[in-house]
């Protein structure tokens, strides 16, 4: 291990899409970390679905040997961020364990909205900013502009690097500005031990693996530690450094970054942010920032087959090993039967466990729309946290509602500032700024709902901006407001499953859009099915889906029957994913339309 | 292994292409050779088929499709069904060939009944010169009758004619007023269909687009149950969904198929059903006559239906709105209620199906939904085919 002095800890942080997995695989590739050979593209993003959607969810960390100018040879240990709004807390614990940051922008795309929150984030935090111009190989890069808007942030022209992550150049002048300009980790290495968590996993065979970065002292192996937070005492099993592959290393120091395995059982019990201190000899008073997890949006998660209800439990419990953000319990709806009612940090945080789900434990799920927590004060001076519309109390013993707001920060092209503040009004928001960070580049701060985020706000907001804009948020406080709670009935019964709460205002717009989005997606059945939105028992909007009367082939002859056999078993098949409620069948998408009920 | 009791002739050409039309069909084709070419390849098609053995069994019945198989010259269209009576085509095989009012001869017509054709499939679609012109058709109204007594004279003894209903801008007049000249003209076989769209026609297109003035589905049902009612009271009951015959004017052809009956297919996209293999030739009429002169197969797609078996014998059954319980047992050697418990149970309850003796009768009223009961029974057929069957998969 290098003294020190010859250690630099950093994260690199980039808007969505603008190369960090990209930049971080050169970088390993060019240290020689993981040999060619074994280099698989973006070898940190190593979940499916991260690869697939090109972000990163959890973060992983590398150690990169680099000999500098000086002759001496370095440890650079790169710690990756998630790169979603959703994971923002994760994504502070992360650069808590860094002295450094690179600050990666696209050199077509320029500045974006989470590559301002990320700058902003990396200096409250005291962190040393290295910008980096990335893409500069493609032939629409426009670099002067873009080093234009970086000094419009107020770094000099000097500072700023030019690289292309994907052929490698000047990536050798960004691993040498990390030794110049970071200074190497602070800490007392004879205080007692204090560790930061800014990751864990689960393995199956060793338990969870947290990711640590020591601060204060030092950690060996066969020592017992504590979670300064989660209150755990265990013994420390095995430690090791991430290469980025894991290799085991029987001491960890002060400045150091690594794992350590203790035999813990599950991820909640080392929840990202707390402080590791020994046993024997624990810290007084933990490191800053340490923060429960807490989810913010909540959807009801069932089996497609109620007989599925047994895998879907067992595929919940096993995800939450690994997934300190995700809490659920069992929850039952008269449309949908037995099921769960899960929380979780985001949208995305929902779609990523719905996939995942899906996809690697083969359960077929149907989900009901994301709603967030409404507190709900009751005449009586009781007060009701409500994550789910059916629990939402009657009208009559309501005395007030507060629903959680954010703090939105749009970037967006200076002639679509019109179009994004007619949206951000209409959902409710209340104007908070608007500067001109760079020239033509606008940022909007509105104080929005949560609950408005939801509804296919960014959609909404990309096809406002015609792709150009992008959203940051974070959770703020929660306001008083006049919500209000509307029913579904299709066929004269109320489905619980379908019901939304929404502000006073909408209710009406909404319930229609929901109603004519139901009919649109429900099939024609053997009888009418009329569909209703109501409040109370106000009906506020009705569609009728007409029965079928036709469902014929004209004709079967030779030719036509392996084809049309086709068309039958595909029908068929289609209505098998179906639930039934009462005696219409409802395809699983319905239970999402409210969703899409703002755009017709 | 099941043999065919029938075989089927593809004759790819047509003097137009209409509108609604998304069969296997080209239009008339500029090489001089086009028509000799082809036939000359169904002749090496089916001497092929006789070497392996294909055309094994007793073949009752033969349709000569398109296309339009008139538009070749006659002496070929006699020619193929020679090589097909060598190969083993019965003598009192019904022997049916589609033809277009608009472009027949007596003298032609004369020389397809000798050879033995019994049976002309006349596509009249309407009576109506507007809505002719309008679907894409080449012929007029007054061609369709003196289509039909041309075929009298020839000594062709029956005659269908075929009738569509729900086409854009058709009213229930216009279906009334064909069904009474079809009538008139003395036919003992009708078939009449609902216009379907589909995707990749002149029509699909245009409705997709929104272009196309069609009747509202209730117009459309209200047009099949004038079919209905006026052909069963003038003597044409109701066989099949969109066919009508007098009793014992079927088509022998047909009825095989539904009674899920084996055929051989010849020509460009012609589909095979032997033993529990289903298989398409190339669609492409070019395509397929440069195979076989290369010596190389004309197979385009196949698949096998062992697994389907059961449920595929009660969707074809149910083209003809009953099911014959008592002929599914002999056939595959297990009881009806073995094998779709629950379908039944759940078509009886609901009023879909109602027993008279051995058979199951679809409701009249329901006649119009007769997809909501054969995907049932697809399903149920399959899964207990599967469970009936269990060394199926391991043999």
């Amino acid at each position: 291990m290098h003294p020190l002095s010859r250690i630099r800890n950093f994260s690199i942080v980039a808007h969505i899409d603008h190369g960090k997995s990209t930049l971080a695989d050169r970088l390993i590739e060019l240290t020689g970390a993981v040999t060619a050979r074994r280099m698989v593209a973006q070898v940190l993003d190593t979940m499916d679905i991260e690869r697939e959607r090109g972000i990163t969810i959890k973060a992983q960390t590398a150690r990169l040997p680099f000999v500098a100018a000086d002759g001496q040879s370095y440890t650079l240990n790169l710690i990756d961020t998630p790169g979603h709004v959703d994971f923002s807390y994760e994504v502070s614990r992360a650069l808590a364990a860094c002295e450094g940051v690179l600050l990666v922008v696209d050199a077509v795309q320029g500045l974006e909205a989470q590559t301002l929150a990320h700058f902003y984030t990396a200096l409250e935090a005291g962190l040393v900013v290295i910008p980096v111009i990335n893409k500069i190989d493609l032939p629409n890069a426009d670099v002067e502009r873009v080093s234009a808007d970086l000094e419009a942030l107020g770094f000099l022209a000097t500072e700023i690097l030019a690289v292309s992550a994907k052929d490698g150049r000047g990536v050798e002048t960004l691993l040498q500005a990390l030794v110049d300009r970071l200074p190497p980790p602070q800490g007392d290495p004879d205080a007692p031990l204090r560790a930061l968590v800014f990751d864990s996993h689960y393995d199956p065979y060793r338990g969870v693996i947290a990711h640590l970065r020591v601060v204060d002292g030092a950690v060996a192996l066969g020592e017992s530690v504590r979670l300064m937070a989660g209150g755990g005492l265990y013994t420390c099993e095995q430690l090791g450094v991430f290469t980025p592959l894991p290799v085991a290393v029987e001491r960890l120091e002060m400045g150091e970054v690594g794992f350590l395995a203790a035999g813990i059982r599950s991820v909640a019990e080392v929840p990202v942010g707390d402080t590791v201190t020994l046993g024997e000899r624990p810290a007084a008073i933990a490191l800053d920032g340490y923060r429960p997890a807490v989810p913010m949006v909540f959807a009801g998660l069932y089996p497609a087959e109620p007989a599925q209800y047994d895998v879907l439990k067992d595929a919940l419990e096993k995800l939450r090993l690994n997934d300190a953000a995700l809490s659920f319990e069992p929850e039952t709806s008269t449309a949908l039967g037995f099921g769960f009612r899960a929380g979780f940090l985001g949208l995305l945080h929902l779609e990523v466990v719905q996939e995942r789900l899906e996809r690697e434990y083969g359960v077929d799920l149907v989900t009901t729309a994301p709603h967030v927590i409404y507190q709900v004060q009751l005449t009586d001076g009781s007060e009701l946290r409500i994550d789910n519309p059916s629990h939402f109390p009657r009208p009559d013993v309501i005395r007030e509602i507060r629903e959680p707001m954010v703090e939105a920060t749009v970037f967006a092209p200076g002639e679509a500032v019109g179009a994004v503040m007619e949206l951000a009004q209409q959902r409710r928001g209340s104007f908070v700024t608007l500067e001109y960070p760079t020239p033509g580049r606008a940022k909007l701060i509105y104080r929005l709902p949560l609950g408005e985020i939801m509804y296919d706000f960014f959609d909404q907001l990309k096809s406002r901006t015609r792709g150009y804009a992008s959203l940051d948020y974070q959770v703020c406080g929660v306001e008083v407001a006049d919500m209000l709670k509307v029913d579904v009935l299709l066929n004269g019964e109320a489905v619980d499953a379908l019901s939304f709460v929404c502000h006073r205002s909408q209710a009406e717009s909404r319930g229609r859009g929901l109603c004519q989005e139901l009919r649109r997606l429900i099939p024609r059945q053997m009888f009418e099915v009329p569909i209703q939105a109501a409040a109370g028992s106000r009906i506020l909007a009705r569609e009728t889906i007409p029965a079928m009367r036709k469902d014929v082939l004209a004709k079967c002859y030779g030719g036509d029957i392996s084809r049309k056999r086709k068309l039958l078993e595909k029908q068929r098949a289609g209505k098998r994913r179906m639930r039934r409620v009462g005696r219409v069948e409802v395809p699983q998408e319905a239970f999402m339309a409210i969703l899409k009920a703002e755009r017709s | 292994m099941a043999a065919p009791v029938g075989v089927y002739v593809h004759w790819p050409y047509c003097p137009s292409k209409c509108g609604y039309c998304d069969f296997n069909a080209y239009l008339l084709p500029r090489r001089p050779h086009a028509y000799a070419d082809y036939t000359a390849s169904l002749l090496q098609e089916i001497s092929l088929a006789e070497r392996t053995g294909d055309l094994s069994g007793p073949l009752q019945s033969c349709a000569f499709g398109g296309g339009t198989p008139t538009m070749f010259p006659v002496e070929q269209l006699v020619q193929v069904l020679g090589a097909l009576r060598q190969a083993g085509l019965a003598p009192d095989a019904e022997v049916t060939v589609e033809a277009n009012p608009g472009d027949l001869e007596v003298a032609a017509l004369g020389r397809l009944a000798e050879a033995g054709v019994g049976r002309l499939s006349i596509g009249a679609q309407t009576f109506s010169d507007p809505l002719l012109k309008a679907i894409g058709r080449v012929h007029q109204a007054s061609d369709i009758g003196r289509a039909v007594q041309m075929a009298k004279r020839a000594g062709i003894r029956r005659v269908n004619l075929d009738l569509m209903y729900g086409l854009p801008g058709q009213s229930q007049a216009d279906v009334a007023y064909a069904l009474q000249r079809a009538l008139a003209l003395g036919v003992g076989h009708v078939s009449a269909y609902a216009l379907e769209l589909e995707p990749a026609t002149v029509f699909g297109r245009r409705a997709a687009r929104g272009e196309l003035a069609l009747p509202s589905e209730q117009s459309v049902i209200e047009m099949g149950d004038l079919v209905e009612e006026t052909l069963s009271a003038a003597g044409l009951y109701r066989y099949e969904v969109s066919n009508y015959a007098r009793p014992g004017e079927e088509s022998q052809h047909n009825l095989a198929v539904w009674r899920r009956g084996r055929y051989r297919g010849f020509g460009a996209g012609a589909h095979s059903f032997i033993g529990e293999r289903r298989w398409w030739n190339v669609a492409s009429p070019l395509l397929y006559s440069r195979r076989l002169a290369a010596g190389e197969g004309v197979v385009a797609g196949e698949e096998d239906v062992s697994a389907l078996a059961m449920g595929e014998w009660v969707y074809l059954s149910l083209r003809t709105l009953v099911i014959d319980t008592e002929r599914f047992g002999q056939e595959f050697g297990q009881p009806w209620q073995d094998v779709f418990p629950a379908s039944t149970l759940w078509a009886v309850a609901e009023g879909w199906l109602s027993w008279q003796g051995q058979t199951l009768v679809v409701a009249k009223e329901r006649r119009w939904l007769l997809n909501q009961i054969a995907e049932r029974f697809l399903e149920e057929g399959a899964l207990s085919q599967r469970r009936l069957t269990p060394c199926a998969d391991a043999g």
